[in-house]
């Protein structure tokens, strides 16, 4: 399959929005709906075409097969770099597909589009996943960080994440808490997660730090065992949408510019 | 007791450790060496793919100086760009002129971002404060290659070489014009992220260029 479409070749706008409208060739379809999204690809057809692609996916009622359940997870993914607004109904549909892996990247795209329409099918849906599907839960969580307004019902949903024994889940809930009231208090787990023995958790502590933009960890970023390019992944999160600024005690040109320092020195 | 004792200790203790607590001790007795017979173990220990780690092996390499320089060249690892990204970094910062063609080669062309930005960093940093001066050709390419950089496809990378070009400008080049609207391309609208853009503005900002 891979032979037959030079995968991997430099291809213009147009080649892909011809690959992806074809329908013969699924690998074709897959490497141009990547390829729409990787180059933020603005042209008028890209949308409407992407939109109908995900369609394709609710046609039958059966599980899709393969080629299809692979080129809705392109799409998604590309969506979650253009405007997703546009394929609403078909993300939201996503949110409670049978497939996990759908449901997951649905809600990735959900909160890089935000769709505040796709809400109250996340904490539906989050209360009915299986604590065993950590990548689903952290997906949706951080999902809900991302769009939900502060209100009991979600601080009551989250918080019992917060205890999860797995340090990723914990990390996601006390990011999306922290997002959602401002509250430094769900930025103290941080300090122990930061120190967990484990080098991917403690990277995707930092990426969770950065994703909030709290500037009071600027230093526990620093500081950290994680190597450099994922500091300076976290510290633009700290830089592009800071937070925290009093619990800082620092102005927004002084964050700023202490975050930027903090980077010249990593680089 | 010979001077060889240590290093010979500390070798040894860095290929008997079984946890990296013992593996973090061990690598640092080796940095309090000062050897440049260390050089191949603490290359071998960035490897590792544990950032505590290479980071306090860097740093050994780096207080070696300008004498580890050449082993460093000659020891880059083709398969690992994490620790190509370590080495590079270890090398950019003891900002020696004979690794002027490995940083522009690694930041034109090396496949890992990390290696480029690490690379981009260290050419922005050569023949400024205490590193030896470029000869005005080495300068030139120095600054080209910087100046190549800012349309890298990697942020980070666009993000070194504003850092670098601006280091550059700020030392005595205020005639490169290239690079100042290189820097101000980058402020501009036309960045599509918004850090880089902030760096920019920062560096403009220093260089007071309106």
């Amino acid at each position: 399959m891979i032979e037959s479409t030079g995968e991997g070749q430099a291809i213009d706008e147009q080649e892909a929005l011809k690959r992806l409208e074809q329908r013969h060739d699924a690998s074709d379809r897959y490497y141009a709906a990547w390829w729409l999204g990787h180059e933020r690809s603005r042209h008028p057809r890209t949308l409407p075409l992407l939109k109908a692609a995900l369609g394709e996916l609710f046609e039958t009622t059966s599980p899709p097969n393969d080629d299809c359940r692979a080129l809705s997870l392109n799409v998604l993914r590309a969506l979650a770099h253009l405007d997703g607004s546009e394929a609403e109904t078909e993300i939201l549909a996503c949110l409670t597909h049978s497939d996990q892996q759908i449901r997951e990247e649905a809600a990735r795209t959900a909160a890089a589009a935000s769709l505040h329409t796709a809400i109250a099918p996340l904490c539906a849906s989050l209360s009915n996943t299986s604590t065993h599907n950590d990548r689903l839960l952290e997906a949706q969580i951080e999902a809900l960080g991302e769009l939900a307004k502060p209100s009991e019902t979600i601080i009551g949903l989250l918080t019992p994440f917060t205890d999860s024994e797995k340090p990723l889940i914990r990390s996601a809930a006390n990011r999306a808490l922290l997002q959602i009231t401002d509250d430094s208090s769900w930025s103290n787990a941080f300090q122990a997660l930061v120190q967990h023995p484990s080098a991917q958790v403690r990277r995707g502590v930092l990426l969770d730090i950065g994703a909030v933009g709290w500037l009071p960890s600027l230093t526990m970023i620093q500081t950290s065992a994680v190597e450099n390019s994922i500091k300076l992944i976290a510290l633009r999160g700290l830089a592009e949408h800071p937070r925290g600024l009093g619990a800082a005690g620092v102005s927004e040109q002084e964050a700023c510019n202490l975050v930027l320092s903090a980077m010249d020195a990593l680089l | 007791m010979s001077a060889e004792q240590p290093l010979t200790e500390a070798l040894r203790a860095v290929d008997q450790a079984t946890t990296s607590d013992q593996l973090m001790k061990a690598t640092a007795a080796l940095v309090r060496c000062c050897d440049l017979k260390a050089i191949p173990k603490l290359l071998e220990v960035i490897g590792y793919n544990n950032p505590a780690l290479a980071g306090l092996a860097v740093s050994g390499l780096i207080a070696l100086g300008r004498k580890a320089a050449p082993e460093i060249l000659e020891n880059l690892d083709p398969q690992n760009y994490g620790a190509r990204a370590w080495a590079v970094k270890a090398l950019a910062e003891i900002g020696d002129s004979c690794a002027l063609e490995t940083l522009i080669n690694a930041a034109e062309n090396d496949i890992g971002p990390s290696v480029r930005r690490a690379a981009t960093k260290g050419l922005g940093r050569l023949g400024i404060a205490d590193h030896p001066a470029l000869t005005t050709d080495e300068h030139q390419r120095c600054l080209r290659t910087l100046s190549k950089a800012c349309t890298d496809s990697e942020w980070i990378v666009r993000y070194a070489a504003c850092v670098g070009l601006e280091n550059q400008i700020q030392a005595g080049d205020q005639g490169f014009s290239e690079g100042t609207s290189r820097i101000k391309r980058l402020a501009s609208s036309n960045e599509p992220v918004k850090v880089v853009r902030l760096r920019a503005a920062l560096a403009l900002e220093r260089l007071q260029i309106q």
